[in-house]
C-alpha cells in the first residue's frame, strides 16, 4: 500500500518570500536607472550664503516661477571660480567658459498634461512637496523609471488630490489638466 | 521535501500571491498606463528658462504689439501687449498662429531665380544683387521703368524703397489697395480734409457700422474688440450679411453694399432736419437740396428695401448719443465703393464729430527722414488700380512686391496687368501666389527675425510709433529687403543717406523725441495732436455725380455677391492658419468646395434646396458651391467665405475652397477717380 505523501506548505512559502524579495529589493533596482548630475551642487552652502531658496528659485514679476537658475544667474557670482572646489571647477571650465547651460536633471518634472502653478502654492514651504535638500551637501540620487521616464520623486496625482481635498480646493479635472 | 510538479505549482502560487504584496503589479500597471500617454511621437513641451520679448505682428492684418514668450530663447507662443495701443492686450487668430508660421514649409529658404523652364533655382546673395543691378542698369534713366508695391504702409522701409525708386526716375510707388487708401481718397481728395482718418472708438458711446466688420477683420480689429469687450458701446449694424460684428449689435439692418451710402444719406436727412445747428462746411446748402430731392428717408427705404423706421431710429440714436461714431468699410480690402466711406464721413461731419472725443480724428502723416523718399501722403494718392487702368505701368519693366500678395487678393484683370512687366521681384517671407509668379525671390526675414517699426496703423485713434527688435536667429537664409536695396543703391552710387535700416529708425526715433533704446524697451511714442481741416466740403460736382449714379436695370436673375471675411481664415499673405482649422466650423467650410449662403426667400425664388450644388457665374469667372440656406444673409444676395482657394504648397491650404476674387469685376465708380469690385453681380444656376 502506497503511503500518502504528506502535504507541505514550504514551496508555497518559498515562492511567497521570493516574490517579496524580488518585489521589494530587486524590482526597484531593475525598474529605476541611476543617473548622475553633471556635478555636485551643495544646496546647504548656497542657502547659508544667500539665506533663502527664493534667492535662486524666484517668482518673476508676472508670477511665473523661474525654476532652475540659468547659467546667466549662476555666473553673476561664479563667472570665475571663487571657492576652488572641484565641482565649481567643472562648472566654470565646462559651462561658464563654454557658455553652455548646465543640463541639470530635474527631480520633480510634471507631465506635459499637468498645469502646475507654483505661485498658487506659495503659502506652503518648498519641502512640503520637494525633498528637503536645503541642508544637504550632496544632491539626492537621481533615479529614473525606465518605462515612464519620470523620477522616483515625481508627485503622483493622488497626492495632489489628497492635499486639495484636505484644503477644500476643487479636485475638478480642469484645475490641473487645462 | 521533493521539488516535484506539485511543489513547483505551490511555489508558483506562493510567488504569485506574494507578488501582490509587492509593488510589482501595481507599479507596472501604473507605469504602463503612463507610458501609453507618452508615445515618442507626441511633441514634448520644451523645458528651460522662460522669457518674453516685445514684438509687432505684421502678417497682412493691421499691425499690433505682442509679447513673444520664449523657452530657452525659442519662441513658444504669444500674447497681446496691454501697453500697445493697437493690441490693448488682445491677439487675433493670426497672432495665435504666428509662432508655427516661423517654421512654415511655405518659407522661402534663400534667394532664388526662375530658370528658363519656370523653375526656381537657389542662388547666392551676391548673384541676386548682380542680377537685379544689371537689370536696373540696363533701363538707363528712363522714366517710370520701375514700379513698387508695398503691402506694409506702416514701416519706414517705404522710405528706403521710394527713395530708391525716385533716384531711378520713377514715381510708381504704391500701397497695396486697401480701405486705408480709400479712406484717404474720400477724406483728402473728395471731402477736402486733412491728415488721415482715425477712429476714437475708446470714447465713442454709439457706433453705426456701415458694412464694416470692425470687430472681426476690418481696421484695428484687435484693439476694437478689446474696447468693445471692456468698455462697450451701443452698436447698430447695416450691411448685407450678419457677420461677427453684427452678432453683437443691438440691431442689424439688411442693406446691399451698393446701397449703404443711400441709407447713410437717409439718416443725414433726419440729422439735418432735427439738428438745431448745422456745421459750417462748404456745400451744405446744395447738400440739403440734394437730400430733399433724392434722399428722403421714405424714398430711400423703398429703394433699398429696408423699413423707413430703421433709418429714423438710427438717426435718433446718433443724435441722442453723446459721442456717436460712424464707420464704413468693405469685406474686400480696397474693393468696396468709396461713396459708402464718403457718406459715413459726411455723417460724422454733420454730427460735428471731427476731432472730437469719441469721433473721427485727423491724424498727422508720419515724418520723413530720407529727403528723397516719397511722402506717405503722396504714396496714398498714388492709386494702384487707377494707374493700371490709365496704363501708367505700360512701360514698366521691373516690378517689386514687398510684403504684398496682389496676385491672390486682386481681381483677375488687375492681376494680369501686374504680371506684364518683364522682370518681377518678390520680397516675401512665403512662397505665395505673387512670389510664384516672380523671376527673382529675395526672401525677407519673418517678423520675429528682424527689426521693424510701425507708424500709426489704420484704425488708430492717434499717431503712434513703435519699434521691435529681432527675437530669433533666422530660420532660413533671409535678408532685410531694406539692407538688400541699400547695398545695391550704394553699388550704383545712388544717394540714399542712411547706412542701414537701424540707423533710419534711430533717426526717426530722435526726430520724434525718443531714443531707439527706449522704443525697443517697449516705450510707445504717441501724439494726440490732430490736424485741422479748414475747408471741408460735403458737396461738389464730384460728390453730386457720385451720389447720383444712374439706377441700373438689373436682370431678375442677378444676385449680389457678398464676400464673408473672417480673421480666422488668415490674411492674403498667410493663407489658412495652422491653429484656425479647429475653429472653422462645419457650417462654414464643407469638406469639398464652399458653401453658398442664401436667404430662404431667394432659395424659394430660384427653386434651390439645402445642399444643392450650384454654379455661380460672373462676367469674370465661374465657381461651384453647395447651397446653405440661412437667414443670416439678405434676400437677393449670396454669401461665400473669402480667403480660400489658395495656391500655396502647404497642407493647411491645399484644395480648400475657392477664391471668390476670381468672380469680381473691376468697374469705375461714377464721379470718382476710383475703381471698385465689390459688390459684383452674379448669376446662379
Amino acid at each position: 500500500m502506497n503511503k500518502k505523501k504528506k502535504s507541505t506548505a514550504t514551496p508555497f512559502l518559498l515562492g511567497f518570500i521570493s516574490a517579496l524579495i524580488l518585489g521589494w529589493w530587486i524590482f526597484p533596482n531593475i525598474i529605476f536607472s541611476k543617473q548622475e548630475q553633471p556635478f555636485n551642487f551643495s544646496h546647504k552652502a548656497h542657502l547659508e550664503q544667500l539665506g533663502d531658496c527664493s534667492a535662486c528659485h524666484f517668482y518673476r514679476d508676472d508670477g511665473s516661477f523661474s525654476g532652475i537658475p540659468s547659467l546667466e544667474s549662476c555666473t553673476m557670482c561664479h563667472s570665475e571660480a571663487i571657492t576652488g572646489t572641484p565641482d565649481e571647477k567643472i562648472f566654470v571650465d565646462e559651462y561658464v567658459k563654454k557658455n553652455r547651460q548646465v543640463p541639470w536633471k530635474i527631480y520633480q518634472k510634471q507631465p506635459d498634461n499637468v498645469y502646475f502653478s507654483h505661485i498658487a502654492h506659495k503659502k506652503y514651504e518648498c519641502k512640503t512637496c520637494h525633498p528637503d535638500i536645503g541642508h544637504s551637501q550632496t544632491m539626492p540620487v537621481y533615479l529614473v523609471d525606465k518605462i515612464t521616464g519620470y523620477t522616483n520623486y515625481t508627485m503622483k496625482m493622488y497626492k495632489c488630490e489628497r492635499c486639495h481635498a484636505k484644503n477644500h480646493v476643487s479636485n475638478a479635472c480642469y484645475i490641473c489638466h487645462k | 521535501m521533493a521539488f516535484d510538479r506539485r511543489g513547483f505549482l505551490k511555489f508558483a502560487i506562493g510567488g504569485a500571491i506574494g507578488s501582490l504584496f509587492t509593488p510589482i503589479p501595481w507599479k507596472l500597471a501604473d507605469d504602463i498606463s503612463i507610458w501609453t500617454q507618452n508615445w515618442p511621437w507626441i511633441p514634448r513641451i520644451p523645458r528651460g528658462e522662460m522669457s518674453q520679448k516685445r514684438s509687432i505682428l505684421k502678417l497682412g492684418a493691421t499691425p499690433y504689439g505682442i509679447w513673444v514668450h520664449l523657452v530657452n530663447k525659442r519662441p513658444i507662443t504669444v500674447s497681446g501687449d496691454k501697453n500697445h495701443p493697437q493690441s490693448l492686450g488682445g491677439i487675433d487668430p493670426v497672432g495665435a498662429s504666428c509662432v508655427p508660421l516661423l517654421y512654415s514649409p511655405m518659407r522661402i529658404n534663400g534667394p532664388m531665380k526662375k530658370d528658363s523652364n519656370g523653375k526656381f533655382k537657389p542662388i547666392s546673395w551676391n548673384e541676386a544683387e548682380k542680377i537685379l543691378s544689371d537689370k536696373i542698369k540696363k533701363l538707363g534713366n528712363k522714366k517710370n521703368k520701375i514700379a513698387f508695391i508695398s503691402g506694409d504702409e506702416t514701416s519706414s522701409a517705404n522710405e528706403v524703397f521710394s527713395s530708391f525708386l525716385s533716384q531711378l526716375n520713377s514715381q510708381l510707388y504704391f500701397y497695396e489697395p486697401s480701405d486705408r487708401v480709400k479712406y484717404f481718397k474720400g477724406w483728402y481728395t473728395i471731402l477736402n480734409g486733412d491728415g488721415e482718418v482715425g477712429f476714437d472708438l475708446e470714447n465713442a458711446d454709439y457706433v453705426l457700422a456701415l458694412g464694416c466688420n470692425f470687430l472681426d477683420s476690418w481696421g484695428s480689429y484687435v484693439r476694437n474688440q478689446k474696447i468693445f469687450g471692456t468698455k462697450g458701446f451701443d452698436l447698430q449694424y447695416v450691411g448685407p450679411y450678419k457677420d461677427n460684428t453684427s452678432v453683437v449689435a443691438q440691431k442689424t439692418i439688411f442693406v446691399s453694399e451698393k446701397d449703404l451710402y443711400k441709407f447713410a444719406l437717409g439718416v443725414a436727412y433726419y440729422l439735418i432736419s432735427w439738428s438745431p445747428t448745422l456745421p459750417g462746411v462748404y456745400g451744405i446748402g446744395d447738400f440739403i437740396k440734394a437730400l430733399n430731392k433724392y434722399f428722403q428717408p421714405d424714398k430711400v427705404a423703398k429703394d433699398i428695401g429696408c423699413s423707413p423706421q430703421d433709418i429714423k431710429e438710427v438717426a435718433k440714436g446718433l443724435l441722442n448719443a453723446k459721442s456717436p461714431l460712424v464707420l464704413a468699410g468693405s469685406n474686400t480690402p480696397g474693393g468696396g465703393p468709396i461713396k459708402n466711406i464718403v457718406s459715413a464721413l459726411i455723417l460724422n461731419i454733420l454730427l460735428n464729430r471731427v476731432n472730437k472725443k469719441g469721433g473721427i480724428k485727423c491724424i498727422p502723416y508720419p515724418p520723413k527722414v530720407i529727403s528723397s523718399s516719397m511722402e506717405h501722403k503722396n504714396i496714398l494718392k498714388n492709386d494702384l488700380i487707377v494707374s493700371l487702368k490709365k496704363e501708367d505701368l505700360k512701360n514698366t519693366e521691373i516690378i517689386f512686391f514687398y510684403e504684398s500678395n496682389p496676385i491672390y487678393s486682386l481681381p483677375r484683370d488687375i492681376r494680369d496687368e501686374l504680371l506684364k512687366p518683364d522682370f518681377k521681384v518678390s520680397f516675401s517671407q512665403f512662397m505665395d501666389e505673387t512670389a510664384k509668379e516672380c523671376d527673382l525671390l529675395v526672401p525677407a526675414p519673418y517678423f520675429l527675425e528682424r527689426m521693424d517699426d510701425c507708424f500709426t496703423p489704420f484704425g488708430s485713434s492717434k499717431a503712434n510709433y513703435s519699434v521691435c527688435d529681432k527675437i530669433v536667429s533666422p530660420v532660413v537664409d533671409s535678408k532685410n529687403p531694406c539692407e538688400f536695396i541699400l547695398k545695391i543703391a550704394k553699388k550704383m552710387k545712388l544717394n540714399i543717406p542712411v547706412n542701414s535700416f537701424k540707423s533710419l529708425i534711430e533717426t526717426k526715433a530722435e526726430y520724434l523725441g525718443e531714443t531707439l533704446d527706449k522704443l525697443l524697451n517697449g516705450n510707445i511714442w504717441s501724439d494726440p495732436t490732430t490736424t485741422t481741416p479748414y475747408a471741408l466740403r460735403i458737396w461738389s460736382n464730384e460728390i453730386k455725380q457720385m451720389f447720383s449714379e444712374p439706377k441700373e436695370t438689373l436682370s431678375t436673375t442677378a444676385l449680389e455677391l457678398v464676400p464673408i471675411k473672417m480673421a480666422k481664415t488668415g490674411t492674403c499673405r498667410t493663407g489658412l492658419l495652422p491653429f484656425s482649422l479647429d475653429v472653422i466650423y462645419e457650417d462654414e467650410l464643407p469638406k469639398h468646395g464652399v458653401y453658398v449662403y442664401i436667404n430662404p426667400k431667394t432659395a424659394l425664388d430660384f427653386h434651390l434646396q439645402h445642399r444643392d450644388i450650384v454654379k455661380i457665374t460672373s462676367k469674370t469667372g465661374t465657381i461651384k458651391g453647395i447651397v446653405y440656406i440661412s437667414n443670416e444673409i439678405k434676400p437677393r444676395a449670396i454669401g461665400i467665405l473669402s480667403g480660400l482657394g489658395r495656391k500655396l504648397d502647404n497642407e493647411f491650404n491645399k484644395n480648400i475652397g475657392v477664391n471668390i476674387i476670381d468672380l469680381f469685376e473691376t468697374k469705375k465708380e461714377t464721379g470718382t477717380n476710383s475703381y471698385m469690385w465689390s459688390p459684383t453681380l452674379i448669376e446662379i444656376g
